[in-house]
């Protein structure tokens, strides 16, 4: 095997850095967008098992749940 | 007892208040009742394998990328059981266990795999077993020269059927890897400078390719990846659940195993 020039180093480490700074961000984006998903799910069953057993949604679903989803997102986070 | 449940018992009382200001209409009874069964909609819907179409011709990875993604054990170049919905439309599926549970992979089969389907057929079978999967892999060599099948397959499969094919669609470019020149850095993991040009035009040529015939596709979800060295295999997952339905993103995630990139790489390089 040849000898790597330091060109090449440099080149390796710098990507070595940037691959794994995409790697983090794409993780987050992860976790970011598998709970929120979970909180909608949430939300749609609740509507969903409400509507099922009778109840009338009476009140502005959607705005109500907007002001109360940090609950949500504090308990399942 | 799982966590949800866990949470759900300790918590309970404030979630039946939250209930209370979502739904003022509703007894106590009611909201009990809520949140038992959410309970049990939960453990039924985790139960439920995330279901992943994969699409390629063989010797583009198809098996790989899924044992990548999932820790599953597919064999490499496996025909799986074959289950019937029609006279006419047979697709591979199977259930298989991964690190995090079960998934379910319908192989689908390749344009004229099968001589007695014509174009329709095809995309009839497409559209069905796709209308009931969470995502779809469409799984191409990077290395290869020969595109004709893809071109194929996109041009009279995928293009005619608009959304209903490419809202799940993710496009993998497996094995770039192996890529000319050759010369993948394994210390860490990554392509050499030269590699990654090429790799680069690749893409942008599939991009192209793609674009061209199906205008609405989310080039985003065009991701080049080697399942073999675990290189970009975050981004492809997270390719895979931007394509899946916002309802069931969390459960695709909940069944993800893939290697720690890092890992791969030369400790020596990391310090």
């Amino acid at each position: 095997m040849g000898r790597i020039s330091d060109d090449d180093i440099n080149y390796i480490v710098d990507e070595v850095r940037d691959e794994l700074g995409q790697l983090s961000s794409s993780r987050y984006r992860q976790v970011t967008r598998s709970e929120d998903s979970f909180i909608g799910w949430i939300r749609n069953q609740v509507y969903d098992i409400a509507r099922s057993i009778g109840l009338i949604i009476s009140a502005p679903f959607r705005a109500i749940w907007d002001a109360i989803r940090g609950f949500f997102d504090g308990l399942f986070r | 007892m799982d966590r949800f449940s866990q949470i759900l018992i300790k918590h309970k009382r404030q979630f039946e208040q939250k209930l209370r200001q979502l739904l003022p209409d509703s007894t106590s009874e009611q909201r009990q009742l809520i949140i038992k069964r959410l309970s049990e909609r939960k453990r039924a819907e985790e139960e439920k394998p995330p279901k992943i179409a994969i699409i390629g011709q063989a010797g583009a990875g198809k098996s790989s990328t899924i044992n990548a993604l999932f820790g599953t054990s597919l064999p490499v170049g496996h025909v799986g059981a074959c289950t019937t919905e029609e006279a006419e439309l047979r697709v591979e599926a199977q259930t298989v266990d991964g690190a995090n549970g079960v998934i379910t992979v319908f192989d689908m089969p390749g344009l004229g795999d099968d001589p007695d389907l014509d174009c329709a057929e095809y995309k009839q079978l497409y559209n069905q077993v796709l209308s009931e999967c969470d995502v779809a892999v469409w799984v191409i060599n990077a290395a290869s020269r020969a595109m004709g099948y893809d071109k194929q397959m996109i041009r009279d499969v995928v293009a005619p059927s608009q959304d209903q094919l490419t809202s799940r669609l993710v496009i993998g470019l497996n094995q770039v890897d192996l890529m000319q020149p050759g010369s993948w850095f394994h210390r860490a993991n990554l392509p050499s400078k030269s590699q990654k040009e090429t790799i680069a035009k690749r893409l942008e040529y599939i991009i192209e390719l793609f674009r061209d015939i199906v205008p609405g596709i989310d080039v985003s979800r065009i991701i080049p990846y080697s399942a073999m060295r675990g290189y970009h295999l975050e981004q492809l997952f997270e390719a895979m659940l931007n394509a899946c339905d916002s309802d069931r993103a969390w459960v695709l995630y909940g069944r993800k195993s893939i290697e720690d990139f890092a890992a791969t790489i030369d400790p020596d390089l990391l310090r």
